[in-house]
């Protein structure tokens, strides 16, 4: 019926039938297409290049800082550099990098994918929160260039309002530009969750991660206000001398902590929360085994997030807040590691008897769970609180953190973008080289953040531009932990360097590589615009793994096995 | 209850009562997270040997989950961490909870040192000397903004914070010299902003307390410079790194020239004590406040008020209790000073 000089119309479904190879990323071309995009997954990927970015610079600050403290003395650069190295490295890092990592790339990319959907509920608001969060980033970026800011990313007071001589408003202002950003995905995701989800999705069969990403989107829409509020007032007292903070204007430094730390506390969830979604999708897909207590993990997202708003004052132990205060908050910090700990049973019980296989992004979840359970174990000596006391506010707690956010964050990060990059852009990227690139990361890691849980028990305290010459252990000590930083750094180049490689060279991508059983596998590698051709019907349990052949065939990406005319394979509808 | 001595690699030394226990409570950590970590580590290596995919199709029957087991992993890490809990809330109630009998010191913080005053009126700045085997109660809060006294040999650490006194107390078990250190990020010379505790036997603090031991004039001058040098704009100036040693002795540095008559009695050995270079020295700093700050209504109100106020204000200020026993006039007027500011912000 078509003739040869027809132009087909490229966007009908039965177009994209018959031509597999039209997907989202070529489905048109050119710089708008991008940047006015509505599409959730070139969104991931417009938040992916920005994160990255912010990623690359939070990482040189953290080599500078390194250098640094490679001798006793303050000798590379003059402190309040080195104030402004470690500053920004955190608002970089934690900001621009932690808090929309996972979320806004894999999220936005996947949370439509995986509970069938077509896009978000507000693609155009998802755009807008883009654009909210480059004009944050961009704002900050620019205070950071143009005159920078030293108060630490906690930006407490009195030194923030009334001391320091940085850009502490302008780079403010940008944080609470992009908290807005923040919000609004949050939000985006929580009305798609609750409405978009394919025929016989119900809840108790959505993937983990998009369980995970719920309770994530729970915290920033009740939290990020009450951060941007506290910068507001800052801002408020640095320019009008408003008097909340500062007590020589009848204000309480103790307040701002309070209401910080009700934030950035639950910030780290977070974090922390997405990676772990990551983390069940991948040990069931590398295990072919159901999630062991779907239910228990499912329902340690909620409880995690909800603790977490309980616990903020467990930062503030030797902040003169009350005794008593402090063993509530105690006592409650120990009850937010029983979800986190069930979490790390399970993942561990579904192994057993599963079917194991070694690819990278099963390394990386080996790496998380190692490494987190380190991370989550000391929290429970930070919040110990006659040992707090002693290692608050030293190295000791940058090690920690670093375990949970590096260790965790930055490993379910990378391996959800190894587990999904065949799904983002149909290649796959060399598995060897995906494979020494974990192995250098895990090595660089601990050697960088293992050595500071010692300096921290010794007494380094945070922020030290230079440390006791008289103390040989402490400079071996750093010098072990700026050549892992070293390690570390190289590691995190190679997937960069290879991700661009397979962007041309890679093999291409089979519909389900792995073989999985969310629905994004069930789609396209790289899936078309409208994510599926035909409204998936959920027939069947999550991580419910059928036998492999027939779960390798299973989208209109795989020409050779692809149904012709339209008649979609059996795992795809029951129509 | 009775501890057993442990001692822990990688820690300081232990210098203070609280130190053996809470290397205790490290330690018992250590325990639990090895336990732990090594448990999840080989349980996941164990499986992911056993249970490697050995082909590719292969298909492991899926699990349903157990409540027992769920159960059982709820609820004995949440029994251990009641344990932990249990132990760190009751180490953190003594170090917080300063004994009735002390001996007193006040600490004020301010961009970048610490300064310390004896009951008897004795000052140090970033140096305190103190008896081994007596009970030592801080009284402190800050000139400027927030900083925190850490002495990692003693495990002890408390926030001082404008507006409000914070209170810490040790008993130290060991005479020696420990490093002091601040541990909340308080600007520039944050990392600059520490010394030393020296801790000597009660005879040797004794002789120190009536000007016995004295360090070297130039470490004084250098110091007393290095007060007087420092800015509140946070901008580092080269008067900062200026080595000083010698130049108080040589007198020829143009710079010391204003700080002669303090330079005088540094180098007749005399301590900073209670008399008449005292008062030069607080109309010094009281000038220099006077330069330097914008709230200067109340800070007059503060000075000629501070003692009716403070009382009035019903704080608990330490150093009366410790006055009425000993029987002195008044603490030094600079930490009186510092003091009743506190106050009358609040």
């Amino acid at each position: 019926m078509s003739t040869a000089l027809e132009t087909p119309d490229r966007r009908t479904a039965e177009f994209r039938t018959r031509h597999p190879h039209v997907n989202y990323l070529n489905a048109n071309y050119g710089i708008k297409s991008w940047l006015l995009t509505v599409d959730h997954k070139r969104i991931g990927l417009l938040y992916l290049f920005g994160v990255t970015f912010f990623f690359l610079l939070g990482g040189v600050y953290a080599g500078a800082i390194r250098l640094e403290l490679m001798t006793p003395a303050g000798d590379l650069v003059q402190s309040a550099t080195y104030n402004k190295l470690f500053t920004q490295h955190g608002i970089l890092m934690i900001f621009f990098f932690l808090i929309p990592s996972i979320p806004a790339t894999l999220g936005n990319f996947l949370i439509p994918l995986m509970i069938g959907a077509k896009d978000l509920a507000f693609p155009k608001i998802n755009l807008l929160s883009w654009y909210i969060y480059m004009l944050g980033a961009g704002i900050t970026f620019y205070a950071l260039l143009t005159g920078g800011i030293d108060t630490g990313w906690t930006f407490y007071v009195p030194y923030s309002t009334a001391f320091s001589n940085t850009y502490v408003v302008a780079a403010g202002l940008g944080i609470f530009i992009a908290g807005f950003s923040s919000i609004l995905t949050g939000l985006n995701f929580i009305v798609t969750i609750h409405t978009m989800r394919a025929p016989g999705m119900t809840w108790f069969r959505l993937p983990l991660f998009v369980w995970a990403h719920y309770a994530t989107s729970l915290i920033m829409i009740l939290g990020t206000p009450v951060i941007a509020i506290t910068i507001l007032l800052v801002a408020l007292e640095r320019l009008a001398h408003i008097g909340l903070f500062d007590p020589r204007l009848g204000g309480d430094p103790v307040l701002f902590q309070h209401l910080f730390w009700f934030y950035s506390h639950p910030a780290v969830y977070i974090m922390i929360l997405p990676s772990m979604g990551v983390i069940s999708e991948i040990v069931a897909t590398f295990s072919r085994k159901n999630i062991f207590g779907y239910t228990f993990v499912a329902f340690s997202s909620i409880a995690i997030a909800v603790f977490g708003f309980l616990v903020w004052g467990h930062h503030m132990f030797t902040s003169s807040q009350s005794v008593y205060a402090g063993m509530i908050f105690s006592i409650i910090s120990y009850a937010v590691a029983i979800p986190s700990a069930v979490k790390v049973f399970n993942w561990t019980a579904t192994m057993y008897k599963g079917s194991i296989s070694y690819d990278t992004p099963m390394l990386y979840a080996f790496a998380f769970i190692g490494l987190f359970v380190i991370g989550g174990m000391t929290g429970l000596f930070l919040a110990a609180l006659g040992l707090d006391v002693h290692v608050h506010d030293t190295y000791f707690v940058v090690a920690h953190f670093h375990y949970v956010m590096v260790g965790g964050a930055l490993m379910g990060y990378l391996g959800g973008m190894h587990y999904w990059w065949p799904k983002i852009s149909g290649r796959m990227y060399p598995e060897g080289w995906a494979r020494f690139a974990s192995l250098v990361i895990f090595v660089g890691f601990n050697l960088t953040f293992f050595p500071q849980f010692l300096l921290g028990y010794m007494g380094m305290p945070r922020r030290y531009h230079a440390y006791p010459v008289d103390a040989p252990v402490w400079q071996v000590l750093h010098v072990m932990s700026t050549a892992g930083a070293s390690v570390l750094g190289i590691g995190l180049l190679i997937p960069g360097i290879y991700f661009i490689w397979s962007m041309r060279y890679g093999r291409f991508a089979p519909s389900n590589p792995w073989p999985s059983t969310g629905l994004e596998w069930r789609t396209a590698s790289p899936p078309p615009t409208e994510n599926f051709l035909v409204t998936p019907v959920v027939t069947w349990e999550a991580y419910e793994f059928r036998p492999i052949e027939e779960m390798r065939v299973v989208g209109p990406g795989d020409a050779p096995a692809q149904p012709v005319d339209g008649v979609q394979p059996k795992a795809i509808t029951e129509t | 209850m009775q501890l057993p001595q442990v001692s822990v690699p990688f820690a300081p030394e232990q210098a203070s009562t609280f130190a053996p226990e809470v290397d205790a409570l490290y330690l018992y950590l250590i325990l639990i997270t090895l336990f732990f970590s090594v448990l999840i580590t080989s349980l996941i290596i164990y499986f992911a040997i056993k249970y490697r995919r050995r082909d590719p199709d292969e298909l492991p029957r899926p699990r349903a989950g157990s409540l027992v087991l769920e159960s059982l992993w709820s609820v004995i890490p949440l029994l251990i961490s009641m344990t932990i809990f249990a132990w760190g809330a009751s180490t953190y109630f003594k170090l917080y909870r300063p004994p009735q009998e002390a001996m007193q010191v006040y600490v004020v913080g301010k961009q970048w040192m610490w300064k310390f005053q004896h009951q008897t009126g004795q000052r140090e700045i970033n140096e305190l000397h103190v008896p081994v085997g007596a009970r030592v109660r801080l009284t402190m809060t800050t000139e400027d903004v927030i900083h925190s006294l850490f002495i990692p040999a003693f495990r002890l650490k408390m926030d001082v914070v404008p507006g409000k006194y914070t209170n810490a107390w040790f008993e130290a078990t060991k005479t020696g010299t420990f490093y002091l250190f601040c541990a909340e990020y308080c600007g520039t010379n944050h990392s600059g902003m520490g010394g030393h505790i020296v801790v000597m036997e009660p005879t040797a603090y004794q002789q120190w307390l009536s000007g016995g031991t004295s360090e070297s004039a130039a470490g004084q001058g250098g110091k007393i410079f290095q007060e007087r040098g420092c800015n509140r704009s946070g901008i580092p100036t080269p008067v900062h790194h200026a080595d000083l040693s010698g130049a108080v002795e040589r007198g020829a540095n143009p710079a010391t020239d204003r700080l002669s008559p303090l330079a005088r009695r540094a180098r007749a050995g005399r301590r900073d004590g209670v008399g008449d270079g005292q008062q030069r020295r607080d109309d010094h700093d009281e000038r220099r406040r006077a330069r330097h700050t914008t709230l200067e209504p109340a800070r007059a109100d503060a000075t000629r008020a501070r003692t009716g106020r403070r009382r009035r204000a019903g704080l608990d200020f330490a150093g009366r209790d410790a006055l009425a026993t000993h029987g002195h006039a008044s603490p030094a007027p600079v930490v009186a000073r510092a003091f009743a500011r506190a106050a009358v912000i609040r």
